[in-house]
């Protein structure tokens, strides 16, 4: 369906079309084989509708063979902006929502005076073209740009499971850039159900030159980010708050530093992680990278160590290798080393190879080895 | 003394790297010398012929060698002039504006009554790697307000998602973003949609994602991941430190499906996940760690699974009451999902 719904608004432009693009994935690995398909098409003499599609076809342990639509939209837009439509499977991401997987219709409309209204509407994703016959949700966002410095909205979503309320949320969300510097941003949703605040997040930064420090706020009640069904909702509300920093610095034109920590409360227990990071390119154009990064986690009984190295490189004309090891060490004292290796080629015309290893240890401390590839064609037509 | 020794070790070490960190360009070509030409008197379109002529399309007008040798006769290399004179970043600059934006130079010329400078500001900086002003310079004349303010920017740019520029304002995609990218899509989605396809938000947050998205991109190891490395063996830890950050995306039974397949879930002939002594009539470990983390519970025994708790939870049943302290519901407890399950008379 997906392929007749895009070469259906392809073809009778094909004369003038452009840009059109198309993209075929197949990707295999010795655990599961993947196909992946991808279609794209716009067309600038007709602007009001580009469509897009990226469905996969894989073989699993059971049953043998399986498949899904994960994007197919057909959008109508207005070319000078006022409003779209987009329809089909989609995510919907917006204001202080979750995301959700849809199939249904999202409309935007824009006021001149720089209001936007998103409306939509559909029935969940069920995995593996799996139907849910009374699940559906709706909802939408208004927002409302304040000068240049600001955007404000307010969002809303309802979705029902078999029928019955599963999850009722209403929240505002903003974002804030008073000077070039500096810049705000935070969203926060409420669970109608049970009363409560089921997810916030609050960001405040500030950058200038190659420096970005930055400071957050998250806050999450488990039982209220469940459908309101589920019995694992009646057991209380312990929420977890988590208040960090991340901090990254350009010490060098080619030597990037990042760092990121903070501290995690739930409940009775308070722990911390920490990550920093440093990225070198190894030529002006960073096509070659050498990277290292090491990591601590100390929450809840998970507690874990573990450093990561990885090296990109172009060995000359359209060849590239890519390697990463990663050794992690649970504090219990187990070790789960992993390692990947990947070779790449760019063949003319837009053939793209990819072959990997990936040696794997597993949580009951199994190693396994396995292999992977990818085949990529992508057109482009672009006049 | 030490402490000078020290600290010359490390301006050695500095300098030793100085081609490594990039602080010493080993490319030897350098900018044009744009400003010594213009206070010598040479007016731009002398070199750049014809630019005042230059519509959106046809050639650059870069000048060649021999444009250089009409002045210059005895030039000091029998190279090609623009083989050091001249930043390679400016040209692909020229190049890249050429296929990507709609401008013409005939029709600016006039309105800025011939002076190129105002809007090549940077002609006039020694070290300038770009000539191509700046999107905040278009700006000074051309508002764009309305355009921006209903993301159209297609009377400027042909096709924005395959010129592949990095937003110049506050929209900066570095440090910790893949962390950051939700909240501030949250107010501006349609901002990232000028760049982004809905695939680029359905590879992760898509409930029929089919392998982890990096897995696509294996020869590109540097770019940021969600889920990188080995996930798969350390990903319960993960779970464990936020708890129900897994259900903002994955379904809350998502895990099922994975753990059946790979004979991680408890089942006739598996033996339970679970540590010795989980579930007790008194005490066990399972009522604090369920209320810490209830998204994980529900990842396997959600659905028809919830009967399990049923058994010995339900009113009068030796399991006792499961509700935390200060626990309240506006549901009616004998009609509602799930109240009913254990509250039905």
């Amino acid at each position: 369906m997906a392929i007749t719904i895009a070469l259906a608004v392809l073809m009778p432009a094909s004369a003038g079309a452009d840009p059109l693009r198309l993209r075929g994935d197949a990707f295999v690995q010795t655990r599961s084989p993947v196909g992946l398909l991808v279609l794209r098409g716009e067309d600038r003499l007709k602007p009001w509708i580009d469509v897009e599609t990226v469905a996969w076809v894989g073989a699993r342990h059971s049953p043998d063979a399986t498949g899904d639509v994960q994007t197919l939209t057909v959008r109508l837009r207005d070319p000078a902006g006022a409003g779209e439509v987009r329809a089909g499977r989609f995510v919907f991401a917006s204001g202080a929502i979750r995301p959700i997987h849809l199939d249904g219709v999202r409309a935007l409309g824009r006021a001149p005076f720089g209001t936007t209204l998103e409306l939509f509407g559909g029935a969940p994703v069920a995995p593996r073209l799996g139907s849910r016959m009374f699940d559906m949700a709706f909802g939408g966002r208004v927002g409302q740009p304040i000068g240049t410095v600001a955007v404000l909205g307010v969002s809303y979503l309802m979705q029902r499971k078999d029928g019955r309320i599963a999850d009722q949320e209403v929240g505002p969300d903003l974002a804030v850039s008073p000077t070039k510097h500096l810049d705000i941003a935070g969203r926060f949703a409420m669970d109608l159900v049970t009363r409560g605040l089921s997810d916030a997040l609050l960001s405040v930064g500030a950058h200038k030159g190659g420096i970005r420090a930055e400071g957050f706020l998250t806050h999450r009640s488990p039982a209220r980010i469940l459908p309101s069904t589920s019995i694992f909702t009646v057991l209380g509300d312990v929420p977890s708050t988590t208040m960090g920093g991340s901090f990254r610095y350009k010490i060098a034109p080619r030597l990037d530093l990042l760092g990121t920590g903070g501290a995690i409360n739930m409940g009775n227990d308070v722990g911390a992680f920490a990550t920093a990071r440093a990225t070198l390119a190894l030529d002006d154009d960073a096509l070659g990278t050498l990277g290292f990064e090491v990591r601590r986690q100390s929450v809840a009984g998970a507690r874990w160590s573990g450093a990561r190295a990885l090296l990109g490189l172009p060995l000359g004309g359209s060849v590239r290798v890519a390697t990463e090891v990663e050794v992690v060490r649970h504090d219990d004292t187990r070790w789960w080393p992993w390692a990947l290796l990947a070779l790449a080629y760019r063949a003319p015309q837009g053939w793209d190879f990819v072959a990997g290893v990936e040696a794997v240890t597993t949580r009951d401390e199994r190693r396994e080895l396995h292999a992977l590839g990818r085949v990529t064609y992508a057109f482009e037509r672009s006049k | 003394m030490k402490r000078q020794a020290l600290l010359l070790l490390l301006c050695m070490s500095v300098a030793a790297c100085a081609g490594i960190l990039g602080i010493k360009k080993k490319d030897q070509t350098r900018a044009f010398e744009h400003k010594r030409h213009t206070t010598a008197g040479v007016a731009c379109v002398s070199c750049h012929e014809d630019i005042d002529k230059a519509g959106d399309d046809g050639p650059l007008h870069l000048p060649s060698t021999a444009t250089c040798t009409s002045c210059h006769k005895k030039p000091h290399d029998t190279r090609a002039c623009g083989t050091c004179h001249g930043s390679p970043m400016a040209r692909e600059g020229a190049v890249a504006a050429r296929k990507f934006l709609k401008f013409s130079h005939q029709g600016h010329l006039g309105t800025v009554k011939g002076q190129c400078v105002p809007c090549h500001a940077s002609a006039g900086a020694p070290d300038a790697e770009t000539l191509r002003p700046p999107m905040a310079q278009c700006f000074t004349c051309h508002k764009h307000k309305d355009q921006f303010k209903v993301r159209d920017c297609d009377s400027c740019h042909h096709d924005l998602p395959s010129e592949h520029i990095k937003p110049a304002s506050h929209v900066v995609h570095e440090g910790d973003f893949l962390r950051e990218h939700g909240v501030r899509a949250a107010s501006a989605r349609d901002l990232c949609a000028t760049c982004h396809s809905q695939q680029s938000c359905d590879v992760c947050h898509g409930a029929t994602t089919p392998i982890l998205p990096w897995k696509l991109a294996v020869e590109s190891p540097t770019l940021s991941r969600l889920h990188p490395g080995n996930f798969m063996a350390r990903h319960p830890d993960e779970a464990k430190a936020q708890p129900a950050l897994c259900a903002t995306c994955h379904s809350e039974n998502s895990c099922l499906g994975c753990h059946v397949d790979r004979n991680v879930a408890a089942k006739k002939g598996v033996p339970s996940p679970h540590p010795p002594g989980w579930v007790r009539a008194v005490g066990g470990g399972h009522g604090p760690a369920a209320r810490l983390d209830p998204v994980s519970c529900a990842s396997c025994h959600g659905g028809a699974g919830e009967m399990l708790c049923v058994g010995c939870h339900k009113v009068g049943a030796p399991g006792g009451t499961p509700h935390g302290p200060g626990f309240s519901s506006t549901k009616d407890k004998t009609k509602d999902e799930p109240c009913r399950l254990c509250h039905l008379p």
